[in-house]
């Protein structure tokens, strides 16, 4: 501690009058623990052992820091090892910990102040724990955090466009760059007394850049500005009314901003043409994320091309009408949202009879989300030969919810106990949103460089295109004023009621039901006006479209065994065992189990201080053969719900229903065979399969290997058969089919820390996880793969597609050209690190890691490969004292 | 007024329902006594019953042991004005027969060779009116033969926070090899990193939800307590991720997938609940095989039915 300064306190030579000794030694503990607040704790340093630490003026202090650096080096996909570990180089404060205990308990401020730190200076998990108590008087602790959640992983949702220097995807389109903040405080008062203070703050914020995407016309990138924020308050009272007694009462207070906006991101940026010469003023346009010209994506690009080069440069040509491809000239989209969570809880917690624990508690919560939606855009939809874009209107949605939990356990005997438990949850989201949008259109002939109508059209002028006129829209003006009402429901009551044997320490054993009950219901409806403009701007309004559904209810009843038992042979050894066999009579999605099946088995031997061996093996299988009339595969509608009683024809997918399970067991041992050596090793297996059918739109004129198949529904049927939500089926067919989904995943490490001389310190430690399987779709028909035709370029072939190539073969179905990606993929860790003591309280660590993330697939002919490796070195001193 | 005078009758109301219901079987039965010297668990003749030594006499032969309880929160045991405190006493019970044995391991509670529950019952004289602990006795750990001291040492606790055998994870990896192993995946939740700790999701000694999980105040996803921009409420709900939880489509712990789906591609998985497509053409060879490139509010939305936005 000597020659330690901290500005904000007095020098060391100042010697305070003796009675005020133990106060100003707490604040001056307390302000050098200050001093070191920034400093850093890598989760895998050691704390300081017992006994350690000096004495001073009546504490006993002990002091860890930790300081150094790392230096990273990166080949392959930067993008990736970035978005899975992200460490870079710098400096670090990597580790830090400090502890003052009052040796009489009798310290002024505080008995006990505890906190440690780590990952400052650049690591992207960062945080700070903090704990300070006084006997009797208050127990306060606080968490801050900090996260730097980095994301660009081009696998998920990537439209996977062909190259041809136009649009190419090789980074994640959903792109990620956030910090989250996370502060936790919580300070209980008089914690031993029979009236008890609880107050809690907690504060989340999540800021930073994204990319985001929006389907209209064609899919615009858009460059997401993050801006959230939750404040949750707590405060609390207990009231110890009898001997194990406590009645309590909480209210919370939840806080939610969000001011996420979105602009059009500057990519795939094109001059618009209308022939040879460039366009005047609005020459860049954005005709999308997606290109895919053989598909017809982003437009049917017929006259083919629609887009090309001239003079050196990305064009779109600018036609008329359909043909043409859908751009935007620039988007706009703010929501801001406030939400208030207020709950009120009461808690009643007694074990005022000896043999008998009752936990009671049943809230409220009213809560509310007001938003202001403004959306607009200078665009062109050539579906619709429309142009701009005008959405607002305040939204404001509450979710009313109550619950109630019940747990009551008594103990009948010393052997015997039941225990219940029934718990109540019931939440109602109703929502309205007064929306008002409009749809400009075009003066004179559709194409992009129409200028927009705003006669008779109030919102098009408020989109603030550069590119207006006053005169009427030739086409496609519209305004709606609607208001709609939405109403989501669940409500759910479950009872699990246990009888537990327990004769002796080696024995015991349980066995129980639960009943659950729940219903959820989804209604929403629409009323307004809207007003569509003739060419010179007069006005014709009528009602909206009423595209109301009625609220539907469904219920289900869940039925489950519970049977556990635990062995415990000898002191050191603990073997337990639980089965769970469920039913659910009504699930409301095909994924849910209406059957499922788990299966639980775990054990743990120590032999004293040399060894620990764990073992486990866990299988939850589940199957589904039931389907909600709102969703039946098997029950196709045949009248509107809305005008009639549903009635059901068989489909080809009846036998193929969702199953699956999720099987994973492994090992572990810990050995420490002396003093100096540390063995620690374990493999984990996992498999995770399911598979079930489903009915998918394929381009009809593609004929799979094996022959065409029946389609579903019939196209036949089509127009007769109605949705869950009274919606007639257009006239697609969809292409029966099963998916058929495997992940078989191997986890493994083995860490040696070896002691070789007195002052040395070896760690040698080796981490791998691989994964292989599948993501097969079979057909329906004959549970043979679905293969389709395919040219030597990887496209589909189909009927009246001129720019297919010849046939080359069959592909796995229905998008060859994605790669197994995660499904099939080495992660491997080893770790060197070595700790040498330099002299008393002073060591020296080093550390060498190595990431090595691949593929074992190929990423896709036209997608950037997410294979790197990445070698991290950590040199740090750490001091004890 | 008359509503305000009943307003301020309530909390009185209250208290004299919970005394009626609590007081009056406590009036036919008798009166709670205070602790007296318990019998230890292996006590000697019946006309003999074990009185209380203090602390100084255990520190006599234990005192590694006492040297620890003095530097721990457990101190009060010994300096407490409660009456029910009796310092080493309060846990191993009266002493005198174990001192006057020679120190006969039969005449003192040791932690050693008795049931879980036994060693939780004497935790648990103290440690039970906690919201914390309030649905141990119903939770998977109790049931399981976890006892207390299964992951608490009061005597020489590792880490000295909530007196912990080991710190977390690890103490939790001692059984749970599964979740050791979910989080050496690539993509998940930062538990080894040490930004998040097991109980920050689970309450150990157990509540009302299942495997431990706890919960936001209103008594949604504990998920929603870092991830607040998912709770919504949102005018266009995403039914599942209300109704059935985080866990249809995300592995909480750690996965081979990005996103931590339990799926390794977007479609794949939304395909397993959206079997058939009402209306929309979603070609799975093309683009709309990466439904989240159009369905980006997939978690719910304010302003797109269909989730678009």
């Amino acid at each position: 501690m000597d020659g330690i300064q901290c500005k904000t306190m007095r020098p060391l030579t100042y010697r305070a009058p003796k009675r005020y000794g133990m106060k100003l030694t707490s604040i001056y503990l307390l302000g050098v623990a200050l001093c070191l607040l920034p400093g850093t704790l890598h989760a895998q340093s050691v704390p300081a052992p017992a006994g350690a630490g000096q004495v001073y003026n009546g504490y006993t202090v002990q002091n860890t820091l930790e300081l150094g650096g790392r230096v990273t080096s990166i080949s392959g996909n930067s993008n990736m090892y970035d978005t899975m570990e992200n460490q870079q180089s710098g400096g670090r404060l990597l580790d830090q910990s400090f502890t003052a205990r009052s040796l009489r308990h009798n310290g002024a401020f505080f008995d006990e102040l505890w906190f440690s730190s780590f990952g400052y200076g650049g690591d992207p998990q960062e945080g700070t724990r903090l704990r300070m108590y006084k006997n009797k008087l208050y127990d306060f602790n606080a968490v801050y955090r900090h996260d730097q959640n980095y994301f660009n992983d081009n696998y998920l949702g990537n439209p996977y466009n062909t190259p041809g220097g136009f649009v190419v995807w090789n980074q994640a389109i959903h792109q990620m760059n956030t910090r989250r903040n996370m502060g936790d405080f919580h300070l209980t008062l008089m914690p031993e007394s029979p009236i008890r203070i609880r107050l809690g703050y907690a504060r989340n914020t999540n800021r930073g850049s994204s990319l985001s995407s929006l389907h209209e016309g064609t899919e615009l990138s858009l460059a997401q500005d993050v801006q959230s924020r939750q404040d949750q308050y707590q405060v609390g009272v207990d009231f110890k009314v009898l001997p194990r007694t406590t009645l309590s009462y909480d209210q919370f207070f939840d806080h939610n901003i969000s001011d996420t906006s979105y602009v059009n991101a500057p990519t795939g940026l094109f001059y618009l043409n209308a022939g040879t010469a460039l366009a005047p003023i609005y020459e860049r346009v954005d005709i999308g994320a997606t290109y895919n010209t053989y598909y017809g994506q982003p437009c049917a690009n017929t006259p083919a091309p629609i887009i090309t080069v001239v003079g050196g440069v990305n064009v779109v040509k600018n036609l008329t009408g359909g043909s043409a491809c859908s751009l935007f000239f620039n988007y706009h989209r703010s929501a801001p949202a406030r939400t208030n969570f207020p709950t009120e809880k009461f808690s009643l917690i007694s074990d005022y009879w000896k043999k008998l624990n009752v936990f009671a508690s049943g809230s409220y919560t009213s809560a509310v989300n007001k938003t202001n939606y403004l959306e607009s855009a200078d665009d062109f939809e050539s579906r619709t030969s429309t142009r701009g874009i005008y959405l607002t209107g305040p939204g404001k949605i509450r979710q009313l919810s109550g619950n109630a939990d019940l747990g009551v356990t008594y103990h009948i005997t010393e052997s015997w106990y039941v225990s219940n438990q029934f718990k109540y949850t019931n939440w109602r989201i109703p929502g309205t949103w007064d929306m008002t949008s409009a749809n400009c259109g075009p003066v004179g002939a559709a194409n992009a460089l129409s200028p927009i109508g705003t006669l008779g059209n109030p919102y098009c002028a408020l989109i603030g295109s550069l590119n207006t006129s006053s005169a009427g829209a030739g086409i496609g003006s519209s305004y709606t004023n609607d208001l709609w009402s939405l109403l989501h429901t669940d409500k759910r009551a479950a009872d699990t009621t246990i009888l537990g044997w327990e004769p002796n320490h080696v024995f015991g054993a349980h066995a129980g039901f639960r009943y659950a009950q729940r219903t959820v219901a989804y209604g929403d409806f629409t009323t307004g006006t809207t007003t569509t403009l003739s060419a010179a701007g007069v006005p014709a309004t009528a009602a909206s479209a009423d595209d109301s559904n009625a609220l539907y209810p469904e219920t289900d009843h869940e039925k489950v065994g519970l049977f556990g038992v635990k062995l415990h042979p000898n002191q050191n050894w603990m073997i337990n065992g639980d089965v769970e066999l469920s039913y659910i009579d009504h699930p409301v999605a095909a994924i849910l189990p209406g059957h499922s099946q788990l299966y639980k088995l775990r054990t743990n031997y120590r032999l004293g201080k040399h060894a620990t061996l764990s073992g486990f093996i866990n299988d939850k299988y589940s199957r589904n053969s039931f389907y909600s009339a709102d969703f039946a595969l098997a029950q196709i509608n045949t009248n509107p719900v809305l005008t009639g009683t549903p009635t059901y024809v068989a489909d080809p997918l009846t036998p193929v229903r969702h199953q699956g399970h999720n099987l994973n067991y492994g090992f572990s041992a810990a050995l420490h065979p002396t003093e100096k050596i540390t063995l620690d090793f374990g493999w984990t297996y996992q498999n995770l399969y399911s598979t079930g059918g489903v009915c998918i739109p394929m381009t009809l004129a593609v004929v799979p290997q094996g022959g065409q198949i029946a389609r579903c529904p019939a196209a036949a049927a089509s127009g007769t058969l109605y949705d869950s939500e009274g919606d007639p089926y257009s006239s697609y067919n969809g292409v029966p089919a099963v998916l058929h989904y495997q992940q078989n995943t191997n986890t493994g490490y083995v860490n040696l820390i070896m002691q070789p001389v007195k002052r040395v310190s070896v760690l040698l430690g080796y981490d791998l996880t691989s994964t292989s399987g599948e993501n097969t779709w079979l057909r329906a028909d004959t549970l043979a793969p679905f293969m389709v035709p395919v040219d030597a370029a990887g496209n589909v072939i189909y009927a009246g597609n001129t720019l297919s190539g010849p046939l080359a073969g069959y592909a796995p179905g229905p998008n060859p050209d994605v790669g197994l990606g995660p499904l099939g993929m080495n992660w491997h860790l080893p770790t060197v690190g070595v700790e040498l003591a330099l002299c008393k309280n002073v060591s020296f660590k080093g550390a060498w890691r190595y990431y090595d993330y691949h593929e074992k697939s190929n990423p896709g002919t036209y997608i950037a490969g997410r294979d790197f490796q990445a070698n991290t070195g950590t040199l740090a001193l750490r001091f004890s004292f | 007024m008359r509503g305000l005078r009943t307003l301020r009758r309530l909390p009185l109301v209250t208290v004299a329902l919970v005394c009626l219901i609590f007081g009056f079987p406590n009036l036919l039965m008798g009166a709670d006594k205070a602790k007296s010297p318990d019998k230890s668990q292996n006590a000697g003749t019946a006309a003999e019953q074990a009185q209380f030594v203090g602390s100084e006499t255990c520190k006599g032969c234990h005192e590694a042991q006492f040297s620890n309880i003095d530097g721990s929160p457990h101190f009060r045991l010994d300096n407490s004005s409660n009456k029910e405190f009796h310092g080493c006493e309060s846990c191993h019970g009266a002493g005198s027969l174990h001192v006057n044995g020679g120190g006969d391991k039969t005449m003192i509670f040791t932690f050693k060779g008795v049931s879980s529950e036994k060693i939780n019952e004497r935790c648990l004289e103290c440690h039970r009116n906690s919201h914390e602990r309030s649905n141990f006795q119903r939770s998977d750990h109790a049931r399981a033969g976890v006892s207390c001291i299964g992951c608490h040492a009061p005597h020489g606790a590792a880490r000295q926070q909530a007196l912990l055998i080991q710190k977390q994870p690890g103490l939790c990896y001692t059984c749970h090899q599964d979740a050791k192993a979910d989080f050496s995946k690539p993509f998940h939740h930062k538990v080894n990193e040490a930004l998040v700790n097991c109980s920050d999701c689970h309450n150990a000694h157990g509540t009302t939800d299942e495997k431990q999980l706890r919960s936001t105040a209103d008594g949604q996803e504990v998920c929603y307590k870092c991830h607040a921009d998912k709770r919504g409420p949102f005018l266009y709900e995403h039914y599942p991720v209300k109704s059935e939880g985080c866990s249809t489509c995300h592995t909480p712990h750690g996965s081979a997938n990005p996103r931590l789906l339990t799926r390794s591609r977007v479609n794949t998985l939304c395909l397993e609940c959206h079997q058939n497509f009402y209306n929309g053409p979603h070609p799975q060879n093309t683009k709309s095989q990466a439904c989240t490139l159009c369905h980006v509010g997939i978690h719910g939305s304010n302003s797109s039915s269909v989730l678009f936005k």
